[in-house]
């Protein structure tokens, strides 16, 4: 039974066991209320036949006879479903006429004026009847008893009959019965089927209520309970990304500080050892600099965080083109060449502005980390079919295939380290790229070097 | 050149003013808000730094207040809160430029320099990148006081591109600024206005750079 884990076959075990179970019982009590129709009226045949064989009795003498020519009483006890026994005697028991040994009734019988007994005649069940008749009415000459018998097993052969055909359409209902709760279960479940379909096609970073209109009263407490965990489970995340958006908020204004007065100290001193010091505390600041950065914009992208759910239309190739523009100064003190491909399309996404800025800046900064000078850097925009493709190639070190899955994840750097990097820029990426519906691919760059990223979004949506 | 500082970190603000009086700057510093407006009211400054965050009376009342009274001085923005937002709002109440903490020393000099070159351009001031000078009022430009025989469309670009040295420029800022100035032009006019602009500058060893798909801009001089 730990099987059957589908409600409808639940269901189906549930209705059709007692619907084969009463056809079962139902057929039982066919049969017996068919032999007693059948009883009655072959005991009613018998009957007949046995008065119309008293009636027939006369005397002759002191003897009787039956007053028929043998053709009609071969007539009579020729029956319907084949022969029938008789045996006429006197009252006393004296053998008149028939089948001589024919069982007698039973004892207790023997005075009442009808009396219907099975027994067993040569070897075979039988019914029989016994009527006491008088000879000639108002004769006086006392009374004959007349005992015509048949086999028993024609009944139970009619009986059968009957019930058989009683079966057949019972079993047709039980299998019409099962049909309908088969299709009825799956017409039920439709609206399951619905509540199913939006929730997977939710992003994970959706967490409104899931709407119950529509949906069976039955269901609705299972969505409402849902719903009230998706609500927690929400407030959970806000306040969480709440707390890291403060304590990064919270960190920016002194690591300003920190950064400014590193850069004056620079400035300052003479001494070239305590600058080669100083120096190494800038680069520290920077990166911590960058990682409270990243830490807000992670925080901004995650789900629940109310800015998650903003959307607008936005230019990709003009988008891609500010953010693109502002790396150019550092491109350029690097001796990277940074551009946006000529051959790049206006498209039009529905998303967050913000976060497709994140997004972007954190590809260029990465790629711009992993090219040395003299290389290139490209950021590029596409269209195709229903999608737009948002797109940066650059020629540097490249990332092995290996690897390509685990850049994703928060904190994760290349073993071979590289320069400086805090390691959540294509956490970011990522992140937003899920939060729009979006996906993002790793490829090698042309000529088989560097790095293609591409973050492909969906137009229709 | 004075300038006022508006930051209440106290660190962060000694850094700010040191780093200004060292460009030769004279440097003025509010910490709150309230201050800050009292001495915008009374004294006239060449620029502002002004940080969003302040105690009771915020950035952006300070500069809804002077802008309320009619002050002109370019301002620059710095805030640790949500950039975008933050951006829209400060550019709405009228601030000129936008830094987001924690910013880069270097830059925010640049910014800084860039909004007095602007806030001046319009008076007719001269603005200057290496060797190289150009007069917006008298539309003459100089390389070592030698004069460069620019069209005005080219002095036009030249205009733009020196206000923003260092910076990209999209062929669209350029076409927008020339049309501004009455002047319809196309992408590919704009192509040839730099192509001959950056002939005439070759031999005084300033450099306008292409920068794929985006536009031009001019190098940083090396003593800038």
């Amino acid at each position: 039974m730990t099987r059957l884990r589908t409600l409808r076959s639940r269901l189906l075990l549930w209705v059709s066991g007692p619907l084969l179970a009463l056809w079962v019982i139902s057929t039982l009590v066919d049969h017996e209320v068919a032999k007693g129709f059948v009883n009655l009226n072959y005991d009613r045949t018998l009957l007949d036949t046995a008065l119309d064989l008293g009636r027939s009795v006369r005397e002759a003498g002191d003897r009787p006879y039956i007053d028929l020519p043998p053709s009609v009483i071969e007539l009579l006890i020729s029956g319907q479903q084949g022969r029938l026994y008789y045996r006429v005697n006197k009252s006393d028991g004296e053998y008149i006429t028939g089948d001589p040994d024919l069982p007698d009734p039973p004892e207790d019988a023997q005075t009442g004026r009808v009396t219907y007994y099975d027994a067993v005649y040569l070897g075979r069940p039988i019914r029989a009847v016994a009527v006491r008749v008088p000879i000639r009415p108002g004769s006086g000459r006392g009374a004959i008893l007349v005992q015509v018998a048949e086999l028993s097993t024609l009944r139970a052969d009619s009986a059968r009959q009957i019930m058989l055909r009683m079966m057949l359409p019972q079993a047709i209902l039980v299998l019409i019965a099962t049909l309908a709760v088969w299709f009825g279960v799956g017409l039920g479940l439709r609206a399951l089927t619905s509540i199913r379909t939006e929730i997977e096609n939710r992003s994970h970073v959706d967490l409104s209520p899931i709407v119950d209109s529509g949906a069976p009263v039955e269901v609705r407490p299972l969505i409402h309970a849902m719903n009230d965990l998706l609500s927690r489970l929400s407030a959970a995340l806000a306040a969480q990304q709440r707390f890291i958006a403060d304590a990064a908020h919270q960190l920016r204004t002194p690591v300003a500080a920190l950064k400014a007065q590193t850069e004056l100290a620079i400035r300052q001193v003479r001494d070239d050892e305590a600058k080669a010091t100083l120096q190494h505390l800038q680069t520290a600041a920077d990166h911590a600099a960058r990682v409270v950065t990243q830490l807000l914009t992670m925080a901004r992208a995650e789900p629940g965080s109310h800015r998650s759910v903003m959307r607008e239309p936005v230019d990709l190739r003009a988008l891609a083109s500010d953010v693109t523009r502002e790396w150019v100064p550092l491109a350029l003190s690097r001796q990277i060449d940074l551009g946006l491909d000529e051959a790049s399309v206006p498209v039009e996404i529905s998303a967050d502005p913000f976060l497709i800025r994140e997004m972007l800046n954190n590809l260029i900064d990465n790629s711009l980390r992993y090219t040395p000078s003299g290389g290139h850097v490209t950021v590029r925009t596409a269209r195709q079919d229903d999608h737009a493709i948002l797109e940066v190639e650059d020629n540097g070190t490249g990332i092995p295939a290996d690897e390509r899955e685990k850049i994703f994840e928060r904190f994760y750097r290349l073993p071979d380290n590289g320069p400086e990097g805090c390691g959540l820029g294509l956490a970011i990426v990522r992140e937003i790229a899920q939060g729009h519906h979006a996906t993002v691919a790793v490829h090698t760059g042309a000529g088989g070097r560097g790095t293609r990223m591409t973050i492909t979004f969906s137009v229709t949506r | 050149m004075r300038l006022l500082v508006v930051e209440d970190h106290p660190i962060l603000a000694a850094g700010l003013v040191t780093a200004l009086k060292g460009s030769d700057y004279a440097v003025d510093h509010a910490v709150t808000g309230e201050q800050a407006d009292h001495m915008l009211a009374a004294q006239q400054y060449d620029a502002v730094i002004l940080d969003i965050g302040l105690p009771k009376l915020d950035g952006y009342e300070v500069l809804r207040r002077m802008r309320r009274r009619g002050s002109k001085t370019p301002v620059l923005m710095l805030t640790a809160r949500d950039a975008l937002e933050d951006r829209v709002k400060g550019l709405d109440l009228g601030a000129d430029d936008y830094l987001a903490k924690p910013y880069d020393l270097p830059e925010l000099e640049a910014r800084v320099r860039a909004l007095i070159r602007r806030g001046q351009s319009g008076g007719g001031a001269e603005l200057t990148h290496g060797d190289l000078a150009l007069d917006t009022a008298g539309r003459r430009a100089t390389i070592k006081d030698t004069p460069l025989d620019l069209s005005a469309r080219e002095l036009g670009v030249l205009e733009v591109l020196m206000l923003r040295a260092g910076r990209v420029v999209s062929k669209e800022q350029l076409a927008e600024q020339l049309y501004g100035w009455g002047e319809e032009v196309g992408a590919n006019a704009i192509e040839v206005y730099v192509h001959r602009l950056r002939k005439k500058l070759e031999p005084a060893g300033v450099n306008v750079r292409t920068i794929r798909g985006l536009g031009y801009l001019l190098e940083k001089a090396a003593h800038d």
